[in-house]
């Protein structure tokens, strides 16, 4: 499990120190401060960011919705982002909710809340809301990476990591490295969500990363995957076998 | 002598005239003469029945209608071929031109009728009487001497001896004269005419004065003039007072001839004056024509104008009735309008009062925060300067009590200030009530646990509202802020679910402070914005909290409730939507 990467694009040390506190206390990892809409694109392309949090005001000029304009016309590099502003004035909102707003945060904001918004953005950036604020589930699944919340923290798991997924009622076991994990997600959206030509269901409560089988062993219905660790393949699902070169 | 003479010449010229004109007029009088020519007529109009124009003829012939004879005989012509009628139909007409004066036609008439016409001998006096009229004696004469006066029918001898005698006079042949006038008087006598017997008189007397026989002829003349008086016309007696005068003048008695005169012009003035009145009538006949003319034809104005009038009444009243229909509709309109306008106003009043005390509140009690911190940190800086440290944590606590107050007494300003203008941002999502809660009391956790005041939220996760977060975070943080005010160390602050329904959660806030009086409660929940004054005067706060709430949760289509005992607590209950559609 890795910490998410936070960008903070902040003109204000004072605010932006508060900030960072805030952040570290929920084990967020920053990234860097941009002080500036340059040093912003500057940071965010050096970096591998996960979500960004954006003043809407820089250097007095709503500067902040101009950069989050920026991100949003990328769509590769597009991430979720939180406007942070001080003020509810509608002007600025209705112009800053053009650039699509993930998550408002309001100044003064407090540790809860500062979770909150982020947790909000992810939720609505990767169109899965209402997932870490309910007792059901609990994980955000990305192209790239599973966003899990724990215990008052988010985390986040690189799916390229997952060696298989052992799937328990409403609880989902994740194998990634020598790490093990428990999700709450429901199977289906597991199934829905990771790449269906990576990962690959073998049993009804079994998914696995085909990269990391290293032996597949038909005669048991095993597959040994690169960790060592045994996975049973059930006949309704035997025929993804066939879609590897069996050297026999 | 020869002056006297010429001048009794011109007397007698003009008395002639004088005569000629009666003698022409008395015997020509129509029911003596033409009786039986009517009686003859009728008879054959009786017998024959295509004559019903002759019998009309004859009627209005006898009541001298002559025009309508006229027009009778016209048409008698064009239907009768008998010679026999024919001849009466000339007559007629003849006659009837004669009576006109149209001297011409009565003769051509006359002239058509043939000579054996049974009463021919009428027809020649009344050509003799034309000839007469015309003053062509000769010819009248020969003709009244041709009338055969055997013929009893018809033609009246004393008339034919006057005109004859008339007619003599006139040619000068006096004795011929005399002798037929005296016969003709002769007769008259016998018949007592005296109507015609002063016209003969006057003849006679006319003769002898001629011949300068004036006794003889004054005695006529005297005759006339006394018949006259008694039987005579105006203008007979005019005419013999008139010659009474010219002889008695010539006799040179000058004060009867005076007399005479004066009565002769008396009796002409009368005649004037008659004539007068009569023109007086008719001009007075032609004015009351006119008049009445004029009265028609202001009638017919006045009838023209009534219509004109009442088009125009009738214009004016359509005109009249859309003004008033458009009054009336801009009237209701100015009246809506108003009573919108005078509603807005009262509102505005009541928004500006509010707005004022809201600001009066809100300055004293800034300054007196602002004043308070200010003050604090004064004792601050002394007690940091005497170097007394242990007072320091407490006198800090209380710098920072008084200043977090004012800064949520600012923020409520300021949202109060974006909620009026609606100037705040406003986006109602789902969000879980529990989680909110916590962020709102996560703020609060130093101030908690400073007053000892123990906080629990046991609304459960899943319990999602549809609202807008920032301002139901407000309406908490407002709830906390008096929750923690008004209790005492040892308070204990609840927040729980009361119960959901298919649209709506309910929710308490309940808190074991102070409490309020019902009226304060009242207050607090009354619809007015109208600001409550403070129940606690020690402790800050203007009431624009609550205000702000009852605003914020009615923005969100929530409600809020109070309960309240003085001494025991408080609950605040929440009604909030449960999403958009209603599912969970």
């Amino acid at each position: 499990m890795e910490k998410i990467k936070v960008l903070i694009v902040e003109d204000t040390v004072a605010e932006s120190d508060k900030l960072i506190a805030t952040l570290t206390e929920s084990q967020f990892d920053i990234v860097g401060v941009a002080r500036s809409h340059q040093e912003a694109l500057q940071l965010f392309y050096a970096n591998k960011v996960d979500v960004v949090v954006i003043d809407i005001f820089l250097n007095g000029i709503p500067e902040g919705i101009t950069f989050a304009e920026t991100l949003n016309n990328v769509p590769q590099s597009s991430r979720p982002f939180v406007f942070l502003t001080s003020s509810t004035d509608r002007s600025i909102f209705e112009r800053a909710k053009l650039t699509k707003p993930y998550s408002f945060l309001l100044k003064p904001f407090n540790p809860l809340e500062v979770l909150y918004a982020l947790e909000m953005a992810i939720e609505k950036f990767y169109e899965q809301p209402d997932i870490f604020q309910s007792d059901e589930e609990d994980t955000v699944i990305s192209s790239d990476f599973l966003f899990i919340k724990k215990k008052d923290a988010l985390k986040k798991v690189a799916i390229s990591d997952i060696i298989n997924i052992e799937v328990e009622e409403r609880y989902c076991s994740i194998f990634a490295g020598t790490d093990k994990f428990v999700i709450q997600i429901s199977l289906t959206k597991v199934i829905n969500l990771l790449d269906p030509t990576k990962f690959y269901r073998v049993h009804r409560n079994h998914i696995v990363n085909a990269h990391e089988i290293e032996e597949i062993q038909p005669s048991d219905g095993l597959l040994v995957m690169s960790n060592k660790s045994l996975i049973p393949i059930s006949d309704h699902y035997k025929e993804v076998l066939n879609q590897f070169k069996i050297i026999k | 002598m020869l002056y006297l003479n010429t001048f009794t010449n011109w007397i007698k010229v003009s008395l002639l005239g004088a005569l000629f004109l009666i003698s022409g007029n008395s015997f020509a009088r129509r029911d003596e003469n033409n009786q039986f020519i009517d009686r003859k007529a009728e008879e054959l109009a009786k017998k024959r029945t295509d004559l019903g124009f002759l019998s009309k003829t004859i009627v209005f012939a006898q009541h001298e209608n002559w025009d309508s004879v006229l027009v009778n005989t016209q048409k008698l012509l064009q239907q009768v071929r008998d010679r026999k009628v024919l001849d009466f139909v000339h007559y007629y007409r003849g006659e009837a031109f004669h009576k006109k004066g149209i001297f011409k036609y009565a003769l051509k008439e006359f002239g058509q009728i043939q000579k054996t016409f049974e009463f021919y001998p009428m027809v020649r006096f009344n050509q003799a009487v034309i000839f007469l009229s015309q003053e062509k004696y000769d010819w009248a004469l020969n003709l009244f001497k041709s009338i055969d006066t055997s013929n009893q029918k018809g033609v009246r001898i004393d008339a034919l001896f006057h005109n004859t005698g008339v007619c003599y006079l006139h040619l000068g042949n006096y004795a011929e004269s005399e002798k037929h006038l005296l016969i003709a008087t002769q007769r008259i006598e016998e018949r007592k005419d005296y109507v015609s017997l002063i016209s003969s008189y006057i003849e006679l007397g006319g003769v002898y004065y001629e011949q300068y026989l004036d006794e003889k002829a004054i005695t006529y003349y005297e005759k006339a003039y006394w018949l006259s008086k008694k039987y005579g016309s105006n203008d007979l007696k005019l005419t013999t007072a008139h010659n009474m005068a010219v002889v008695e003048e010539n006799r040179k008695r000058f004060d009867i001839a005076l007399a005479y005169r004066k009565e002769y012009e008396s009796w002409r003035d009368s005649l004037n004056d008659q004539n007068k009145i009569y023109e007086v009538a008719q001009i007075e006949k032609k004015l009351a024509v006119a008049h009445k003319q004029q009265r028609v034809e202001l009638l017919e104005t006045e009838n023209k104008l009534k219509q004109a009038e009442l088009n125009t009444y009738l214009f004016a009243a359509l005109l009249l009735m859309v003004i008033v229909i458009f009054g009336t509709y801009f009237y209701r309109q100015n009246v809506l309008r108003s009573r919108v306008i005078l509603h807005q106003k009262q509102e505005l009043d009541l928004l500006n009062a509010t707005k004022d005390q809201l600001f009066s509140i809100v300055s004293h009690d800034l300054r007196s925060s602002v004043h308070a911190l200010s003050v604090s940190n004064t004792k601050l800086k002394d007690k940091v300067e005497k170097q007394e440290y242990t007072s320091l944590e407490n006198q800090l606590e209380e710098n920072s009590v008084i200043a977090t107050n004012t800064y949520n007494m600012l923020d409520n300003l300021l949202n109060w200030a974006l909620l009026q203008t609606e100037g705040g941002y406003f986006r109602q999502e789902e969000h879980r009530l529990s989680m909110l809660i916590d962020q709102v009391a996560f703020n609060f956790k130093g101030v908690l646990n400073q007053k000892e005041i123990s906080f629990e939220n046991t609304i459960p996760k899943s319990v999602k509202v549809f609202v807008d977060a920032e301002s139901l975070k407000i309406v908490l943080r407002n709830f906390m802020d008096n929750s923690i005010k008004f209790s005492n160390p040892g308070a204990k602050i609840s927040v729980s679910l009361q119960h959901e329904d298919d649209q709506f959660i309910h929710f308490e806030w309940k808190d074991t402070g102070k409490g309020m009086s019902e009226e304060t409660r009242m207050k607090l929940l009354s619809d007015s914005p109208q600001l409550t004054k403070k129940d606690h005067e020690k402790t800050i706060g203007s009431g624009l909290g609550m205000n702000l709430c009852k605003a914020m949760l009615a923005k969100n289509d929530g409600k809020l409730d109070i309960w309240s005992r003085q001494n025991e607590g408080t609950k605040m209950i929440v009604t909030l939507k449960k999403c958009v559609d209603g599912k969970n």
